[in-house]
């Protein structure tokens, strides 16, 4: 199952703000993927995540799935395996959907599935061609060219 | 509503396994319920992460996280330290936010 289209359900639910995956600790993914702002959102809180399910395991291991509650909006943190998915959303009206969408997201995940999401990069264009030279007349040495 | 009611309503709904009134650092100061509140020593940690968590996205104070998995947690911050609830379900915690948004 194509985990791009996935994501893309889970950022086309109304009210969804962003989503990124991380995988044991990094960011691996973020959706919508131009987002820099997201982007820079997923790496300071990645140290954050980490640490409340850390210590959601001391206290009782298998807590897998945390909905934060803000004065300005909702983040559902699910976790399996070694990844983690944040969801950000405008309130907690849409979290049910969200959970829905997202419990098929992340059944699929697998690290093929992952390494999908993030095509190579590019490889670099080929340097162009230099512009054809007006050719010149051979030089001539003594009525002959050489 | 008083936190004497409050506990009392607490105490009164189903599937409710324990809560606990804990300090800033995690110190149980009421309890209630059948069984162990097992995250109250967490509690500071959870909310201080959460909170940073909210801080970092932008999204304001945190007002209240819940935890999935074999234990369902809610846990409030307060002004002396956080409230905590454990449940059996995820739906028991439900009744439980109307509690509390009426103590409000």
């Amino acid at each position: 199952m194509d985990v791009g289209r996935l994501f893309d359900n889970v950022t086309a639910l109304a009210g969804v703000r962003g989503a990124w995956l991380l995988d044991a600790g990094s960011v691996v993914h973020v959706r919508p993927a131009q987002s820099d702002l997201l982007a820079g959102l997923a790496d300071r809180t990645r140290p954050h995540v980490r640490a409340l399910f850390a210590a959601a395991d001391a206290a009782a291991p298998g807590s897998d799935d945390a909905v934060l509650r803000f004065e300005h909006g909702c983040a559902l943190v699910r976790r399996t395996g070694s990844y983690v998915l944040v969801v950000v959303t405008q309130d907690d009206s849409a979290l049910n959907a969200v959970r829905m969408v997202t419990n098929l997201l992340l059944r699929n995940l697998t690290p093929e599935s992952v390494a999908s999401l993030n095509p190579p990069p590019a490889p670099p264009p080929a340097p162009e061609e230099p512009a054809d030279r007006p050719k010149r007349a051979p030089r001539m040495y003594r009525g002959q060219p050489y | 509503m008083t936190d004497r009611e409050l506990h009392d309503c607490l105490d009164g709904l189903a599937d409710v396994q324990a809560w606990a009134r804990c300090d800033a650092l995690g110190e149980v100061i009421r309890r209630g319920g059948p069984g162990d509140a097992r995250f109250a020593g967490a509690a500071p940690v959870l909310l201080h992460q959460a909170t940073e968590i909210g801080r970092a996205m932008g999204l304001g104070t945190l007002r209240d996280l819940e935890l999935h998995g074999e234990v369902h947690v809610m846990c409030l911050p307060s002004d002396d330290g956080a409230l905590l609830v454990e449940a059996g379900s995820r739906g028991a915690l439900t009744p439980v936010t109307r509690l509390l948004a009426m103590a409000a």
